[in-house]
């Protein structure tokens, strides 16, 4: 199965910039996020907000309000890793259902690298929060069995990054498969079904990967 | 009811075994599948289990789910982040096998 490249890539490919395809999308999101928000942000007012300033506010609550339920009543300290992971992995996500574009989670790496983001975040969260006492975790609730649950723990905490990388490669990589094949079997009407089932796979496992980064940060931080 | 399940497995088994035969009939030498085919026909039977048995999986957790907000329609929000979570990890061991056959072909 060939892969195909989005426009802008192609585009680019042309300019003889030979950039790989997940690179192009990812730095087009962030480039576009960033000049979205940072456009969107200039002129906050608290007696008239605009649209865009309320989609924010939504936003921001909801992450919030995961948050506080999770973590407990200091989790909006948190808010700036899962909140850039929720908008980074929103946004590529949704690039998916527009045509000519491809989502950049679509792609082991990208979705490796955010993984491994993920797995550094909690575990020097954890550390700064507990200092040494942090190896408590692993230990097991007993000292006799420490042994026995020392590799457990470890092979678990190693086993996070995998799943959640290879949970969001797989819905989305899959997701935009099978739409694909149904584009090329009947172009007209019959895909329509499972591009309004990419949009909530979309925004489901945006939540999946935010919720698992914050239950990993929650016991992490919490203490023994 | 075991007994016709036990039937319908082993006339299948019986077809799968017969593939070879059919591939055979045409040809002077038998050749039989070729590796490639060999490696298609095993992605799809094993997407097909994978997604059979995830799908009974991911049913029996919305159902329970379902049960309990009938019981107790209270705990709609909250059960819907643990149903969602689980969901997650359960859709997540078809993808292990959607990875692999990628990996692999």
């Amino acid at each position: 199965m060939h892969e195909l490249d989005s426009l802008v890539t192609i585009l680019l490919h042309h300019f003889g910039v030979m950039l790989p395809d997940y690179m192009v999308m990812l730095l087009f999101v962030m480039v576009g996020t960033l000049v979205i928000f940072w456009v969107g942000t200039r002129r906050l007012s608290v007696d008239k907000p605009g649209i865009f300033q309320q989609v924010l506010e939504l936003l921001t609550e909801t992450v919030g309000k995961f948050l506080d339920d999770i973590i407990g009543h200091d989790g909006r300290k948190f808010m700036a890793p899962i909140g850039t992971f929720a908008v980074l992995i929103l946004i590529s996500n949704l690039m998916g259902l527009v045509p000519g574009l491809m989502p950049p989670t679509g792609n082991i790496i990208v979705t490796i690298s955010l993984a491994l983001c993920s797995f550094v975040t909690y575990n020097f969260l954890g550390i700064r929060a507990q200092g040494f006492s942090y190896i408590k975790h692993f230990m097991g609730p007993v000292l006799v069995l420490t042994p026995l649950f020392f590799p457990i723990e470890i092979i678990s905490h190693l086993a996070r990054p995998l799943s959640l990388s290879i949970r969001l490669f797989g819905n989305i990589f899959g997701d935009h498969q099978v739409s694909n094949v149904f584009v090329h079997l009947v172009p007209f009407a019959i895909p329509v079904p499972f591009i309004l089932l990419g949009l909530l796979v979309a925004f489901i496992q945006t939540l999946v990967f935010s919720l698992l980064s914050m239950i990993y940060i929650a016991e992490a931080v919490e203490h023994h | 009811m075991k007994k016709k399940a036990f039937m319908v497995l082993l006339g299948s088994l019986m077809l799968m075994m017969a593939a070879p035969v059919f591939a055979a009939e045409g040809g002077a030498v038998s050749t039989g599948l070729g590796k490639e085919a060999l490696g298609m026909l095993a992605a799809g039977f094993s997407m097909a289990f994978a997604s059979a048995i995830c799908g009974i999986a991911q049913g029996k957790a919305i159902s329970a789910a379902c049960e309990g907000v009938a019981r107790n329609p209270g705990i709609a929000d909250k059960l819907q982040l643990f149903l969602i979570l689980g969901l997650a990890f359960i859709e997540s061991l078809a993808l292990y096998t959607l990875v692999i056959i990628f990996v692999k072909m």
